[in-house]
């Protein structure tokens, strides 16, 4: 971080949806073009049902891989190595 | 009583326990949800890795939930045993604090609840969660496909569109993973001229039949001066992992 800031255009946004360990800034681009920093928090269940009803209408899809409650183990590994295309779901039924 | 399977986590940075269950009951204004699906998001680390003060374990992880709603506790209006709904990281709100009453309930000041973190969540055959939390699942999507836009998904559509930016404005998103694939299929579709930043060339592919209409390989050139040369990005979004392991 931060590989992008000095993309951004005047009045441009940098959207912070994940946690980095750190976030450097450099402030005088900022104030010239004023430019904004924020953070989003996700949503609440009206939200929620409005991405669901969104990607309904659109075609959005998630792309993921799917693994039986039973390995689960193997499912939140697979996760945290960052290699899964591109979520990881647990099914109920196996 | 009958019994339900779950996956719990004992402890911060134990593993996952297969353990049998009684099947719980909803309390007042909750339902039970009978999970069908639930996506395994980095935040579970919360929970699995004890990244929050006070949680309480033995805990359920999972906030990717899709299920159908099986039972239903006293004082829940507006939703039906059969219903297909959803439960995300938002674990439900109280409807009368100011933060509630403004409109800002994900702000609730009376209680925090996190789905798998301050209560049980998906890794089960059922759930409980408060009515507030309920999300309607349109016909149309798989519970499978539906799961990870409970946080994944909402966490980008919901920051895309209260972005700011308007259509045709360019929006740059930064990552092709778990976030960003959603990411950039929500900004195309949501009219933003959308460009994707990733490492490596083997990726553009993805990028642009995702609905990307610019790639920007950051290994090959300066994604900040790249965007420049497109104009300037009117939102940029960047995505890291929440937490290193």
């Amino acid at each position: 971080m931060n590989a992008v800031q000095g993309g951004l255009a005047v009045r441009g946004t940098l959207l912070i949806v994940g946690v980095p360990e750190s976030l450097t800034i450099d402030p005088l681009p900022l104030i010239m073009g004023s430019r904004s920093v924020k953070g989003w928090y996700s949503g609440t269940s009206i939200d929620s049902q409005q991405t669901l009803a969104f990607s309904a209408l659109t075609g959005v899809r998630s792309m993921n891989e799917t693994y039986p409650l039973a390995r689960v183990a193997e499912a939140y590994d697979r996760m945290m190595s960052g290699e899964a295309r591109f979520r990881v779901v647990l099914t109920m039924d196996g | 009583m009958p019994k339900m399977r779950a996956a719990q986590v004992s402890r911060a940075h134990g593993p996952f326990e297969l353990v049998e269950r009684d099947i719980p009951e909803p309390a007042p204004n909750h339902v039970r949800i009978k999970v069908q699906a639930c996506g395994v998001c980095h935040s579970d680390s919360v929970t699995k890795e004890g990244l929050f003060p006070n949680i309480e374990y033995p805990r359920v992880p999972g906030h990717e939930v899709i299920g159908a709603v099986d039972a239903i506790g006293a004082g829940v209006a507006g939703w039906q045993p059969g219903q297909r709904v959803g439960v995300g990281w938002h674990g439900g709100n109280c409807g009368y604090c100011d933060a509630c009453r403004r409109g800002d309930a994900f702000a609730c000041a009376t209680e925090t609840l996190v789905t798998g973190v301050t209560h049980d969540g998906g890794y089960a055959e059922y759930m409980i969660a408060p009515a507030t939390a309920l999300a309607r699942v349109p016909a149309d999507l798989t519970s499978v496909e539906a799961a990870p836009l409970m946080c994944a998904g909402i966490t980008t559509f919901n920051a895309l569109r209260n972005s700011g930016a308007g259509p045709g404005d360019l929006v740059a998103v930064l990552g092709l993973g778990g976030l960003g694939h959603l990411g950039v299929q929500f900004a195309a579709k949501l009219g933003f001229k959308t460009v994707a930043i990733a490492r490596g060339q083997d990726k553009a592919p993805l990028a642009q039949q995702l609905g990307a209409h610019h790639y920007i390989d950051s290994r090959a050139e300066d994604p900040a001066e790249a965007l420049r040369k497109l104009g300037g990005a009117k939102v940029t979004s960047p995505r890291r992992r929440a937490v290193r392991r």
